[in-house]
């Protein structure tokens, strides 16, 4: 695993693919904290969201990352499907949870707060940004090529979701009572937003409680795709 | 022994080639596979099964699929119906797709991933690249990127990563394409290597190359199924000869100009011409390379004995 992460890692940082979501974000996070004083979680709130859309950019660049004829002798190695595509996904969480660090850190350490967080703020922090970087991740794989032929497609099929994602609560509001358990379906970003904005109303529980939905379904989503792929293999036109 | 079998054919035997000489449980075997792309069925019905040490090249027009055929025989996309069983779960397989994209990486960078992910030790797959770059004739320590390789080198790029962890199978789709003269005649004697020492070898070819198909049993893709190319008959064969260029050591020489004495043998400084008749080619090179040879050229001469 180690030795494919390795070569992932070169190869995503060789193909600047990653220079587009890592420079909006940090582009976000410079404009946003150009004023002073923000509120902690809430704005944690925001970067976390923010992440979550970047994450899931970032994993839609990886999994895809190499052409089909490449990813062929990158398997022939690698042996097995469900190896080389958690190593994808996993790379991915990693790169999208440093930038969440960088998100926790950046302001705390510049005082663009208007208090310096205390250490149980800071881990929570850091917890909510690399769930929601997983939450990103674990979507990224259903819109790649490998299911879905049209790249046009999966990204427009990735976008939607996410903004689904996104709007959740408001979605759930406006369905009928009978149809908002499909709700769960939706990935609980929402869940996370409202807890970080009321944080200081929650008790212990319920602060863990979006961190707890977010891994969950990052978790599900991601082996329902890695078993879908070990079905399919490498099953697709290529480009 | 290699039998292929179609849908609207019995069970064909194939027992012509020296090569074909079945060792123990198949490497690989197909039964009943077939293939489809929506409505369109690529592969209908496809049984064979593959030994130790055999080759087999698959001719075919374009989309006739033979790359769809190494794909399924590779594992990388499963088939429609029927089973691919593969002796031993730790089979080594080796694919070389039809061409390598330009990647940002060295060929050095590139291949040392590799062997690392297929779990290679850092010593020997530094000596087995330097060694592959070498046979090739690619440059090993540059630093120039691949993204400014020619189609050439991108392929001898593709085929070392194919047999760097010396596989047990090796499936390789067009390897000759783009490979200048000397470059080909250099892969066509790894490939004779590696099948005199027991790996089994699936090759998508376009062009003749006679030495190859020698020691190959051929078969023609059409509307979904294997049929069996006529080879070149055993007269044919018998009347052809084989030149190889090596090193030897002069014990190992004596020993086999003793065990085959109608090889015609030379010698240049270190390097040995032998002149082999087609009859004693395939025994001769077995032996060549289970005494140690390193096989520098081999060249197959028509009428000639």
């Amino acid at each position: 695993m180690i030795a494919l992460l390795t070569y992932i890692h070169r190869s995503f940082l060789r193909s600047y693919r990653y220079g587009a979501p890592t420079v909006i974000y940090v582009g976000i996070l410079l404009l946003i904290y150009s004023t002073v004083p923000n509120p902690i979680m809430e704005s944690y709130a925001f970067t976390s969201a923010l992440l979550f859309v970047v994450a899931a950019a970032i994993g839609s660049l990886t999994i895809d990352g190499e052409t089909a004829n490449q990813e062929m002798a990158t398997l022939a190695h690698a042996r097995s499907i469900v190896r080389l595509g958690a190593a994808k996904l996993l790379y991915a969480w990693i790169f999208a949870s440093a930038l969440g660090i960088l998100a926790v850190l950046y302001p705390t350490l510049l005082g663009r707060f208007e208090r310096m967080p205390d250490l149980e703020e800071l881990v929570m922090g850091v917890l909510y940004h690399a769930a929601l970087a997983a939450l990103g991740v674990s979507l990224s794989g259903w819109f790649s090529v490998k299911l879905i032929y049209s790249r046009f497609y999966a990204i427009l099929g990735l976008c939607l979701w996410v903004a689904l994602g996104l709007g959740a609560r408001g979605i759930a509001d406006a369905l009928p009572d009978g149809l908002s358990g499909l709700i769960h379906l939706l990935p609980p970003v929402s869940l996370t937003m409202h807890a970080l904005t009321a944080y200081g109303e929650l008790s212990m529980g319920a602060k863990w409680l979006p961190i707890a939905a977010a891994v969950g379904y990052a978790f599900l989503s991601t082996a329902l795709f890695l078993i879908v792929l070990n079905r399919k293999k490498l099953d697709y036109p290529g480009e | 022994m290699l039998k292929v079998q179609n849908q609207d054919s019995h069970p064909t035997s194939v027992d012509k080639l020296r090569s074909d000489r079945p060792v123990g449980q198949p490497m690989l075997m197909l039964d009943q596979v077939s293939r489809r792309y929506g409505t369109r069925t690529v592969l209908h019905n496809l049984s064979f099964s593959l030994h130790k040490g055999q080759s087999l090249i698959l001719r075919g027009g374009n989309g006739s699929g033979k790359s769809t055929l190494l794909k399924l025989v590779a594992g990388m996309i499963p088939t429609s119906s029927g089973t691919v069983r593969r002796n031993g779960r730790h089979l080594r397989i080796g694919f070389a797709p039809d061409r390598l994209p330009k990647l940002r990486l060295t060929s050095e960078e590139y291949l040392t991933h590799m062997g690392r992910i297929a779990g290679m030790n850092k010593v020997n797959l530094s000596r087995r690249i330097e060694e592959l770059h070498d046979l090739l004739e690619l440059p090993a320590g540059s630093s120039s990127l691949m993204l400014h390789y020619s189609k050439g080198m991108l392929q001898k790029v593709n085929l070392m990563q194919a047999v760097l962890n010396e596989p047990s199978l090796l499936l390789l789709d067009e390897p000759f394409s783009g490979l200048d003269t000397a470059s080909s005649n250099q892969l066509l004697s790894l490939l004779h290597g590696m099948r005199a020492q027991g790996t089994a070898i699936m090759t998508a070819l376009h062009d003749p190359l006679p030495s190859w198909e020698a020691v190959s049993t051929t078969y023609r893709l059409q509307e979904g199924q294997l049929r069996l190319e006529e080879g070149p008959a055993e007269g044919h064969l018998a009347s052809a000869s084989y030149e190889l260029d090596g090193l030897l050591p002069d014990v190992e020489q004596a020993a086999l100009a003793a065990k085959f004495p109608s090889v015609q043998w030379s010698a240049a400084e270190n390097v040995v011409r032998c002149e082999i008749p087609g009859a004693e080619y395939e025994d001769f090179v077995q032996h060549f390379w289970r005494a140690g040879g390193t096989l520098l050229s081999l060249r197959r001469e028509e009428g000639r004995s």
